[in-house]
């Protein structure tokens, strides 16, 4: 049986022999990806045809826009900040408000757009599969990079975290989705915009409890 | 460091049952009534002994028999409470963490508990930004009340120190993800309970007491308790020391021999300058008192009491 000092000498002498980076290379290193991350993001937004306002009223474009944007912003802000605490924040609360961003960017788009005349018009050509494609293609890069920058770093919830990951980037890839299409449709909505949500979500759960888990 | 400063000691044990208490009172009493308690311990799954309350009482229970309570004499009453505090300051902890109220357990904490745990999570914030030296103050600062929640949870002290190291280098790796005045004592915790979990399922069941068992050697053992049969086993063992103190010196020294010591009939009637016959008699007796002992306390008829050994 080994005594407190041994095991005290030990732990000291095992962590000295590990390298581990400190908080400002992996600072460094986090930005990095998620510049990278970002670019591509970009890139393929942009290959896609980038945004295309094409017969919409510019104001509406912008509404529709600010308001994904907004929503976004706040599932970004839940997902990836801790609130102060090593074990993150609530689980309940950070799925409540992804349920509700996504919900509310359904809501915004469609409300909003049933104000115009014909926007929320059937559009049998376009079921939702491309933007399904491109918000996936698009919110794929910011969660890789994501679940890469914080790997091995949730002791708790690793799954849980990860879904929360794939719900933001995936909402804000739908702000990038809706500068690009035209749709108000209720089931292009469904499946363009809000599937990929559920998609990365559960993308992010595996990768999460991959990746993110502080494994022995 | 000298093993003495170390080592816990049971005034030590009692300070901290005592404090734990404070904060477990401080979060029932605030904000939880005990069905909502039950229900994040259930959610946490940080002790799966309470998924009923009949359950919690019997872990109570079982941690008043387990061998390194820990308590002083005096202070004894307060056992069968500690697995209770147990689990409550894993909720205390939890809830501090997750609902993002880092400072709300530790506010009940005494104000010397608390000034040192400020300086271990300044410590670690220090070790996050790469001073090296600020580890032995976090390790300082994290051991003991982590060597403190995992004896609760493993007896065997060999597997308690591997926890304790792995642990620490899970943080040590993890220690850029540090945020900076965030409290460090909570997220060790947490590791080590994921850790003991997983290695409890690697071993689906841990093996009782220090006992050293060379690799890949079969193990022959029974399987570990549950709560509510260490309870009723620690009930029917009472009850048999009642009966045992009652029995005459003679019959008590002839238990002693034959069963304690495993002598023959015919030793221990040389022993107690006895005859064979005599010898059978006396263990007869105990037998029928033990027995009846253990009937009155409880159904125990599958304990195995009494039975003969052939003397030889």
């Amino acid at each position: 049986m080994s005594q407190p000092a041994d095991l005290r000498s030990r732990v000291l002498a095992a962590v000295r022999q590990e390298p581990a980076p400190i908080r400002a290379e992996v600072r460094a290193r986090t930005a990095r990806l998620l510049i990278l991350a970002l670019g591509a993001s970009l890139a393929v937004f942009s290959t896609a045809g980038g945004a295309r306002i094409g017969e919409r009223p510019s104001s509406l474009v912008i509404l529709t826009s600010v308001g994904a944007a907004v929503l976004a912003g706040i599932a970004v802000y839940f997902a990836f900040t801790r609130g102060g605490s090593m074990l993150g924040r609530s689980r309940p609360l950070v799925g409540f408000v992804m349920v509700g961003c996504a919900l509310g960017l359904f809501s915004w788009k469609y409300g909003v757009s049933a104000h115009y005349r014909g926007m929320t018009d059937r559009w049998p050509s376009r079921p939702g599969l491309k933007c399904f494609a491109l918000a996936v293609a698009i919110g794929l890069f910011p969660l890789v990079g994501a679940l890469v920058a914080r790997r091995r770093s949730d002791a708790l919830a690793p799954a849980a975290t990860g879904a929360a990951f794939g719900a933001a980037t995936a909402l804000g890839a739908a702000m990038l989705v809706d500068l690009w299409c035209p749709v108000a449709y209720v089931p292009h909505l469904l499946l363009g915009h809000l599937l990929p949500v559920a998609v990365l979500s559960a993308v992010g759960a595996v990768g999460g409890r991959l990746l993110l888990s502080m494994r022995r | 460091m000298d093993d003495t400063e170390t080592a816990p000691s049971d005034a030590e044990d009692a300070q901290q049952a005592l404090e734990r208490w404070e904060v477990v009172r401080s979060v029932r009493t605030s904000q939880r009534s005990p069905w909502s308690f039950q229900q994040t311990l259930r959610s946490t799954q940080l002790e799966s002994s309470a998924r009923r309350p009949a359950k919690l009482l019997s872990a109570a229970a079982s941690a008043e028999i387990r061998p390194h309570g820990g308590l002083p004499q005096e202070l004894c009453f307060a056992r069968p409470f500690c697995s209770v505090m147990s689990t409550a300051l894993d909720e205390a902890l939890d809830e501090s963490g997750t609902a993002a109220s880092p400072a709300r357990a530790p506010t009940a904490v005494a104000p010397d508990r608390r000034r040192d745990l400020t300086a271990t999570d300044a410590a670690m914030a220090r070790y996050a930004d790469g001073d090296n030296d600020a580890f032995a103050a976090v390790y300082d600062g994290v051991a003991p009340a982590l060597e403190s929640y995992l004896r609760r949870r493993v007896r065997n002290k060999a597997t308690v120190d591997d926890l304790i190291q792995t642990t620490f280098l899970q943080i040590h790796r993890g220690r850029a993800a540090f945020i900076r005045g965030a409290p460090v004592l909570p997220w060790a915790l947490v590791i080590a309970s994921r850790l003991f979990r997983a290695g409890a399922r690697r071993h689906a069941r841990e093996i009782p007491g220090d006992t050293e068992v060379a690799a890949g050697t079969p193990l022959l053992v029974a399987p570990a308790p549950s709560a509510e049969e260490s309870a009723m086993a620690f009930e029917v063992s009472g009850a048999l020391d009642q009966a045992f103190a009652r029995l005459t010196k003679r019959q008590r020294a002839a238990f002693d021999l034959v069963k304690g010591q495993e002598l023959s009939y015919a030793d221990a009637a040389r022993t107690l300058q006895t005859t064979v016959t005599s010898i059978k008699l006396l263990l007869h007796r105990c037998y029928v008192s033990l027995r009846a002992a253990a009937n009155r306390s409880d159904d125990c008829s599958k304990l195995p009491l009494g039975h003969e050994r052939g003397g030889s």
